[in-house]
């Protein structure tokens, strides 16, 4: 599904280099946890898969697409498959849930028909069918964090990656919302999560990549989040 | 890409809605350059006409000394046709001089005021070549017959001289005025773009094709730019109605006519300038703050 193959990220004008030489495979329906203490390189490893960014080195394949030499007008047929959620949650404020989730299908030309059909279902499935027609701020940070969800999975994308999406959470909601992950990744959804949440990570046992200085330093099965800090 | 006309049409209108005091600098310069550019091209088709139907005249006219024998002046008549430059020399008499201008003015009463006739006899020489005007005319000077010799080509030349200079202080000052309008819709782009930079965010976060981004905001500026021309084409209509139209009545004898066609062809430049200046706009706000 992703592979990531002697990847080095140097931002121009900085002295060390963002990400050095990662090598990493995910398989379809994989959970993953991505960690490592800030400005280690997990937002720009995410980024790059996003292709916000080109690697100066190396080779990204998404579904057989090559990321590297991929032309321009094809990148928004790339993001179409992969679902994004912030810790910001990035929702509209001027938009109802029901049309927070719309818009990203809206914008991507899918029909009125589909939209209609799916925009419900997607917000039943992150359990807010309560509040369709509530604006934003009228929702807490754990209810916002589900609408981004939502609006991510809308298209059925085969991937979502999340940014730390438990970041502004207490814990109680931290782990809705990671359950809620879960739930997506078992309709055969690879989720990748980039997360400081140390007890998430231990007590759900998924995946765990560890990134520290750019490198990467542990890539293992069920692994925990592993840094005395 | 699939173009949704009626959706895009929808956010640049609410986009334009929002920060329409912006947009309003742009629309007035555009409208201004355009309307400095229809007026001067009106001026430029009325001179046109002038000069076209001047040339038709004759180019040089002999008006003859009071008293000449008509001998003399058939003598003088026929040496000027055996001149080579010469197509051909036409007698007018004082009768038919004032015929003629009676002609003319037969809209006006002008002429009641007119106390016998005050107008001389004439020769009227049409050349092979209008440019060897001026060869026959230092030829026929001081000669006793002829009183005064006038010569259109020179006319011709001044109104030539004026529309030339005209042409290129209107194409500078043009040239700037577009310059501005293009810079001050680019800025009201820029600023749509700024009022819906988390939409955009998230649009290119989810997929949106790059075009389906930029179209609202390359129509709010065409749509700027086609408003400015409308404006520019109004403005020149009642122009046109009001003042060139009464002049046309007042001055009969000057051949400022343009056909209604010429001046619906120039509304139509007008409206598809505007366009284009507005889409020129919003491309340089798109390629400068908006990287999809």
């Amino acid at each position: 599904m992703i592979r990531i193959k002697n990847v080095s990220m140097s931002y121009k004008g900085a002295h060390r280099p963002a990400l050095k030489d990662i090598n990493v495979d995910i398989d379809r329906g994989e959970f993953i946890f991505l960690v490592g203490p800030s400005g280690c390189g997990k937002s720009t490893f995410i980024r790059l898969l996003l292709r916000e960014l080109i690697p100066t080195k190396g080779d990204i394949f998404i579904a057989g697409h090559d990321l590297v030499n991929m032309r321009r007008w094809r990148v928004p047929l790339l993001r179409r498959n992969i679902g994004c959620v912030f810790q910001d949650y990035k929702l509209l404020p001027n938009k109802t849930v029901y049309e927070n989730v719309a818009f990203a299908l809206e914008v991507i030309g899918r029909p009125t028909k589909v939209i209609k059909a799916q925009v419900p279902e997607v917000i039943r499935l992150v359990g807010l069918e309560e509040k369709l027609s509530n604006y934003p701020d009228e929702l807490s940070g754990g209810e916002q964090q589900r609408v981004s969800i939502a609006r991510a999975f809308a298209n059925r994308p085969a991937i979502i990656l999340a940014d730390e999406p438990t970041g502004n959470l207490d814990p109680a909601t931290s782990s809705g919302i990671m359950s809620l992950l879960n739930k997506i990744n078992r309709t055969g959804t690879t989720v990748l999560v980039a997360t400081h949440d140390r007890e998430m990570v231990d007590s759900m046992r998924k995946r765990v990549i560890a990134l520290e200085e750019g490198a990467l330093m542990r890539d293992q099965q069920r692994g925990v989040y592993g840094y005395e800090e | 890409m699939q173009f949704r006309p009626f959706y895009f049409l929808k956010e640049s209108l609410v986009s334009f809605k929002k920060n329409w005091v912006i947009s309003m600098a742009g629309i007035t310069t555009v409208a201004l350059s355009l309307l400095l550019v229809g007026a001067f091209m009106l001026f430029a088709f009325a001179m046109n006409n002038i000069i076209k139907s001047t040339e038709q005249k004759v180019e040089v006219v002999l008006f003859l000394a009071e008293g000449v024998p008509a001998e003399s002046v058939e003598a003088l008549q026929a040496e000027i046709i055996s001149w080579e430059e010469v197509k051909k020399a036409t007698y007018v008499s004082k009768e038919q001089a004032l015929g003629r201008l009676k002609q003319e003015f037969k809209e006006s009463d002008m002429l009641e005021m007119l106390e016998g006739n005050p107008l001389p006899a004439s020769l009227e020489v049409t050349l092979k070549n209008p440019q060897k005007a001026n060869d026959v005319v230092d030829r026929l000077k001081g000669r006793s017959e002829i009183d005064d010799i006038r010569h259109d080509r020179e006319t011709v030349e001044r109104l030539f001289q004026v529309t030339r200079v005209a042409r290129w202080f209107i194409v500078v000052f043009v040239g700037l005025l577009a310059f501005t309008s293009l810079v001050l819709i680019a800025n009201a782009i820029r600023l749509a773009i700024y009022a819906r930079r988390k939409e955009v965010a998230i649009m290119r976060l989810v997929g949106a094709s790059n075009w389906f981004i930029r179209w609202p905001f390359l129509l709010e500026g065409i749509l700027q730019g086609f408003i400015g021309g409308i404006i520019a084409a109004l403005l020149l209509y009642l122009a046109k109605v009001m003042l060139i139209d009464k002049i046309k009545g007042a001055l009969v004898f000057l051949p400022i006519s343009s056909s209604p066609q010429e001046f619906y062809q120039l509304i139509f430049a007008l409206l598809a300038a505007g366009m284009f200046i507005g889409a020129a706009g919003s491309a340089i706000a798109l390629r400068r703050f908006l990287r999809v």
